[in-house]
């Protein structure tokens, strides 16, 4: 039962990387060591370098976000990381999405504590 | 509502149902057959639950609307199963927790399995065979040298010229061999030690020539596999991959060659240092060719950036 658990956490955990992701690219763009860093302190949601780096590579290949190289105010350049249109649109799609799941969820939860 | 066998429906709908069964049988991907077949079972108990012996074919197509085309359900379904891990090839799997493979690897997973910067793993399951390569990407990041996404495919922006350079590596070190055994083959000895017990004792010998020519063979083949990948432009990440991997081959084999000539002119037998200071170099020198080219492939995406940020300016 525990592993199951943990199982279940885990597959959360991987279902919403991805609108985390987008979600923190929509205030404005970032580059790639930032966004581990600002994922990573998130403790609970158990994101790393190692799991953040691939995530960006996919969402980039299906058109979501848009990288470039530009100088930085210290340093080397740096790859930035920004939302497309399409992943403008994605994300608001995804939002919409998690509130309803989660709001849904909440409601039946409440009903299983009261 | 709600049928028990499909044989209970009308004609026409259930040849409607049959067919949309079928579709989505014939896209599944490889998955087990019993999982397949409890998967298309669901399935029809889905739409037999929703339908009556007077259901009409529309009413199939308005259920089969719901759940989507039949090959993109197959598709998800697919999707969903392959996310369980399940490994349903017996000739792919582990063994006391060391992975084997045993199916014919795709180029583009021997050329990943060398240098794969999305993966964080430092030790691979082999594209091919039992245990584990390194994955030189990985450790170019642990050591610093190199960010995760420092480029957005593998070698995709190195240049034909920079291939070239990187190829020089293991031609070099290929023709230093034949170079040292030509020079001094009037001076070798008989025969030399090719095989060492933990303790560095010498165990086999051969004769001087075979001695040279197995090792040689080690760093000739895969030389002339990236000098033939190079020269034919094939793919970037295979022709990178394939310079990496002869760099690597040919180090080994210049390595071992080095002890030989090394414990040859002495008893045939080596110190403790020998072994350690080979692999050393059996890993800088891959490590320094990959880096070098995944670095000439980042500057080359800088530049192309920053030109165009430049030029809007």
């Amino acid at each position: 039962m525990v592993r199951e658990k943990e199982a279940w956490v885990s597959q959360l955990r991987k279902g919403v990387v991805e609108v985390v992701v987008l979600g923190l690219l929509a205030s404005g763009e970032r580059y790639g060591s930032e966004l581990v860093d600002v994922l990573s302190s998130h403790r609970e949601l158990a994101i790393s370098g190692g799991t953040v780096y691939p995530l960006l590579s996919r969402l980039k290949k299906a058109g979501l976000i848009d990288s470039t190289w530009a100088e930085s105010p210290v340093g080397p350049p740096r790859k930035y990381y920004r939302l497309t249109a399409d992943g403008r649109r994605e994300l608001a799609a995804m939002t919409s999405a998690w509130r309803s799941v989660s709001g849904t969820v909440d409601d039946f939860l409440r009903e299983v504590a009261g | 509502m709600a049928v028990r066998d499909e044989d209970e429906l009308a004609e026409p709908a259930r040849g409607a149902l049959r067919a949309y069964l079928e579709a989505v049988e014939a896209g599944l991907c490889a998955v087990d057959e019993g999982l397949a077949h409890e998967t298309v079972a669901e399935v029809r108990a889905h739409f037999l639950h929703a339908l009556s012996p007077a259901s009409t074919t529309q009413d199939v197509d308005s259920i089969a609307q719901e759940l989507g085309a039949p090959d993109v359900y197959a598709e998800g379904l697919c999707a969903a199963i392959a996310d369980d891990d399940i490994e349903p090839s017996p000739l792919a799997g582990r063994i006391l927790g060391v992975p084997y493979e045993l199916r014919v690897p795709t180029r583009e997973r021997v050329a990943l399995r060398w240098w794969n910067p999305q993966d964080p793993r430092l030790f691979v399951p082999r594209v091919f065979g039992i245990g584990w390569g390194l994955n030189f990407a990985s450790l170019a990041i642990r050591l610093h040298l190199l960010e995760p996404d420092a480029e957005d495919e593998p070698f995709e922006n190195v240049s034909d010229r920079a291939f070239l350079l990187a190829l020089l590596v293991p031609v070099a070190i290929t023709a230093a061999m034949l170079g040292s055994f030509l020079a001094l083959r009037s001076t070798l000895p008989v025969e030399l030690p090719a095989h060492w017990d933990l303790y560095g004792v010498a165990d086999r010998f051969l004769p001087a020539t075979t001695a040279f020519l197995y090792l040689f063979a080690l760093a000739l083949a895969p030389t002339v596999w990236a000098v033939w990948s190079v020269a034919l432009h094939r793919a970037r990440l295979l022709r990178g991959a394939s310079i990496g991997c002869a760099a690597f081959l040919a180090s080994v084999a210049a390595g071992v060659w080095a002890i030989t000539l090394v414990a040859g002119g002495g008893t045939g037998d080596i110190g403790p240092w020998a072994f350690p200071l080979v692999l050393i170099g059996t890993v800088a020198v891959p490590l320094g060719v990959f880096t070098a080219l995944a670095r000439s492939g980042r500057a080359e995406e800088m530049r192309t950036d920053m030109d165009r940020v430049d030029r809007s300016r």
